[in-house]
C-alpha cells in the first residue's frame, strides 16, 4: 500500500521528472544566483582597486556603522524579548495570551513602509507624541534613535516566533523535574531551559539579524536620508543608485549580499543542530 | 536511604478544578510511612492531578497536604523535598546520565552543597543501585527507555527525598520490561523504604507490587485499603468491576440469601439486612463448575462455548433463572475431570458472590 501510494506521489515517467528538475534549476539559476553573481561582478567591475575604494569611502563606513549599531541594538532586545514572550505563553495560562500572541505577529502582518509611517505619524513634529518631544528638544524622527526602534519593531517577531513552536514541542517536564529537585526558576532556565532550547534560539536571533541589516522600507520612512548621518547599507545602495554611482552602488550591495551569505551559512548550521535535538 | 523517620502523607479536604472541570473533589486521604502505595482510576480520574499536587507541581484550589503532620500546602515544589518520576522519564537530554543524576546535589547552595569527591561517590553508588554505572558517561538518548526510568529514578534518589512520586512508570514501556521494573522497584523500596506512591491505571500493577491501594475514579476515591482487601470486599460495583473481571446478574436478597430467580445463588456478608432486588458480582474464577448429575447446587446453566485460553478454559454460561451470561474459568486439568460438553446442563457453585444494593 505504503509503496503503490509512493508510486503515484512520483510518477515514473523520466520525461516528467526531467522537466520539472530542468524548471526548478532553471528558475532559481535566473531568479536567485545569476543576480547575486551580477551584485559581485558589477562591484567589481571596475577592479579591486576600486572596489576596495568604494568600500572604504567614509559614507560607505558611515553606512556599514549604522546598519552594524541597529543590529547590535535591535538584536539583543528582541532576543530577550522573544525569550521571554515564548516563555510567557509555552508556560503559563494567562489573560490576554491570545492578544500577545497575535500582537507578536503585528509587525510580520504590517508592511514594513506602514510601520514606518505609522512611527512618523507618532512621533514626527506634527505627530500626536512628536510635539511633546519637540517641546523637550528632543527629535526622534529623521535620527539614529528612530532607525534602531523601527528596526526594533520590524524585527520583533522573529526570536519569539522560532521559539514558541519548539518550546511547545518540548513541553515543560523537564523544567518540572529540575524544580522537583530543589532548582528556582532562574537555575532551571539556566541549566535546563537554555540549553534545550539554545540552536533554535540562535537560528532566531540569525534570521532577526539577517532581517535587522537589511532593513529598507521602515528605515527609509523615518531616517531621512541625510547623507553621512541617517544612512543604513541597504539606504546608501538606493542613493548611490539614484546618484549614479553605480559602482558604489554595487560595492555596499556586495557587502550586504555577503551578510546573507554569511547569514545563510549560520542558518543553515544552527538548523541542523536544532533539528538534532 | 534518608535518615529521616517515615513520613505520613495526608490530604483533608483537598479539590481542584481546571476551568470549570471539577478534578479532584473533596479528597480525603492517608498514606501510610514508608509503605508502596498504588494510585489507581482510569484516565481522567484525577490521579495524575492528585500525585502532582503532593509534589507541589500543581496547587489546590482548597484543602490542606500534610506531611508527617506539616501542613505543606504553600510550600513551593523546589522546598517540598520531594523525587518525582515522570512517565516519560523528563531526563535532561543535554546532560550525561552522570550529569543528571548530579543535577539535584550540584545546584544546592553552595552551604549545603558536598564536595565533588562526594557528588562523585553517591552519584555512582546510585547508578550502582539501579544496575547503571556503566552508563554513566553516556546521554540519555542512547539508553533504552527502561534504562531511562531508572536513570529517572536514581536522579530523584539523588537529593534524598522524603517521599518518593511515580506518575505511571512504566507507562511507556514495553510488557516485558514492565514486568522486570516492577519486580526491581518492590525490591528497591525494600531497601530504601522511604514513603512511595505511584499512579498507575492497571490493575494487575497495582496489586501486584502495592501495600496499600488507592482507587479512583472521576476526581473521587471509590476505596482505599490493602490489596487484599480491595480485590476480596470491595466497597462498590466500580470498584468490583475495575480491579479484574466480575460479571453482573440481577438478583434479590431474602433472609440474607441471594436468590437469581427462583435459584439460589448463595448466602449474602451477615452485615447485609437488606431485602429485595440487588445487584450481584461475580468473577470468572469464583465460579465452580458441577457436573449436571451433582446435587450440591441448585443454580443451574447451559453451557454454551468452550475457549482455550493458554494454560486456563474459559466456558460462556447462560443462567437458566435469568438467561444472563457469564464466564467462568479454571484449569485445563479441572475441565477435562468434568467430562462436559457444549450444550450440557451444568450446576454452579459461587464461591464469592459480590452484593450491591
Amino acid at each position: 500500500m505504503v509503496h503503490n501510494a509512493r508510486h503515484q506521489a512520483c510518477p515514473d515517467n523520466p520525461w516528467g521528472r526531467r522537466l520539472l528538475i530542468f524548471s526548478g534549476v532553471t528558475l532559481a539559476l535566473v531568479l536567485i544566483v545569476a543576480p547575486l553573481l551580477a551584485v559581485f561582478a558589477q562591484a567589481l567591475s571596475r577592479g579591486w582597486a576600486m572596489y576596495i575604494s568604494n568600500v572604504t569611502h567614509p559614507e560607505t563606513l558611515h553606512a556599514i556603522q549604522l546598519t552594524l549599531l541597529a543590529a547590535a541594538i535591535a538584536v539583543p532586545v528582541n532576543t530577550a524579548f522573544g525569550v521571554a514572550a515564548a516563555w510567557a505563553i509555552t508556560r503559563f495560562e494567562f489573560r490576554g495570551k491570545r492578544i500577545l500572541q497575535t500582537a507578536i505577529d503585528i509587525p510580520f502582518a504590517i508592511s514594513p513602509v506602514v510601520a514606518g509611517v505609522m512611527y512618523l505619524l507618532l512621533y514626527g513634529t506634527s505627530g500626536w507624541l512628536g510635539q511633546w518631544l519637540y517641546d523637550h528638544n528632543v527629535q526622534l524622527v529623521f535620527s539614529v534613535a528612530a532607525i534602531v526602534m523601527v528596526t526594533v519593531f520590524v524585527t520583533s517577531p522573529f526570536v519569539a516566533r522560532e521559539l514558541i513552536p519548539f518550546m511547545q514541542a518540548q513541553g515543560r517536564e523537564e523544567e518540572e523535574a529540575s524544580l522537583t529537585l530543589g532548582a528556582n526558576g532562574w537555575q532551571t532556565f539556566w541549566h535546563v531551559t537554555l540549553p534545550t532550547i539554545q540552536w533554535a534560539l540562535i537560528y532566531g536571533v540569525i534570521l532577526c539579524n539577517a532581517r535587522a541589516m537589511g532593513e529598507f522600507g521602515a528605515v527609509a520612512v523615518v531616517s531621512g536620508n541625510i547623507r553621512g548621518e541617517t544612512n543604513t547599507l541597504p539606504l546608501y545602495v538606493q542613493q548611490s543608485f539614484d546618484d549614479y554611482n553605480i559602482a558604489g552602488a554595487f560595492a555596499a550591495a556586495s557587502l550586504l549580499a555577503s551578510l546573507a551569505l554569511l547569514t545563510l551559512l549560520l542558518k543553515t548550521i544552527a538548523q541542523a543542530r536544532r533539528d538534532r535535538l | 536511604m534518608s535518615g529521616d523517620a517515615l513520613l505520613s502523607i495526608e490530604l483533608s479536604d483537598v479539590g481542584k478544578h481546571f476551568g470549570r472541570f471539577q478534578v479532584l473533589d473533596h479528597i480525603h486521604l492517608r498514606f501510610p510511612a514508608g509503605r508502596l502505595s498504588a494510585l489507581l482510576g482510569p484516565s481522567g480520574s484525577g490521579k495524575t492531578t492528585l500525585l502532582r499536587l503532593i509534589a507541589g507541581l500543581e496547587s489546590p484550589d482548597q484543602g490542606v497536604i500534610r506531611f508527617a503532620g506539616e501542613d505543606v500546602s504553600h510550600l513551593h515544589v523546589s522546598r517540598r523535598q520531594v523525587g518525582f518520576v515522570f512517565q516519560h522519564y523528563a531526563l535532561f537530554k543535554h546532560m550525561t546520565v552522570f550529569d543528571n543524576v548530579a543535577y539535584g546535589l550540584k545546584i544546592k547552595p553552595w552551604r549545603e552543597r558536598p564536595s565533588k569527591p562526594v557528588i562523585r561517590k553517591r552519584v555512582m553508588a546510585l547508578l550502582e543501585l539501579v544496575q547503571l554505572a556503566w552508563a554513566a558517561k553516556h546521554l540519555p538518548a542512547q539508553l533504552s527507555g527502561g534504562q531511562r526510568q531508572r536513570i529517572a529514578l536514581a536522579r530523584a534518589l539523588a537529593v534524598e527525598p522524603r517521599v518518593l512520586l511515580l506518575d505511571e512508570p512504566f507507562g511507556a514501556l514495553d510488557a516485558q520490561v514492565r514486568a522486570q521494573l516492577r519486580a526491581w522497584l518492590k525490591q528497591l523500596h525494600r531497601e530504601i523504604a522511604v514513603t512511595t506512591l505511584f499512579v498507575t491505571h492497571d490493575q494487575e500493577e497495582a496489586l501486584e507490587i502495592s501495600d496499600h491501594i488507592v482507587i479512583m475514579n472521576q476526581g473521587r476515591i471509590e476505596q482505599s485499603g490493602s490489596p487484599q482487601q480491595v480485590y476480596d470486599q470491595p466497597a462498590n460495583p466500580f470498584v468490583c468491576t475495575f480491579l479484574g473481571q466480575a460479571h453482573q446478574i440481577s438478583a434479590h436478597l431474602r433472609q440474607g440469601v441471594i436468590y437469581c430467580g427462583d435459584q439460589v445463588v448463595g448466602t449474602a456478608a451477615p452485615g447485609l439486612s437488606h431485602e429485595g432486588a440487588v445487584r450481584v458480582y461475580i468473577r470468572p474464577h469464583d465460579i465452580e463448575v458441577l457436573p449436571p448429575d451433582d446435587t450440591r447446587s441448585a443454580l443451574t446453566a447451559t453451557l454454551e462455548q468452550i475457549a482455550m485460553i493458554g494454560p486456563y478454559v474459559r466456558l460462556a454460561l447462560r443462567l437458566h433463572a435469568t438467561q444472563a451470561l457469564i464466564p467462568a474459568d479454571m484449569t485445563q486439568a479441572r475441565f477435562a475431570a468434568l467430562h462436559i460438553a457444549a450444550d450440557n446442563t451444568v450446576q454452579l457453585v459461587i464461591r464469592k458472590p459480590h452484593v450491591f444494593v
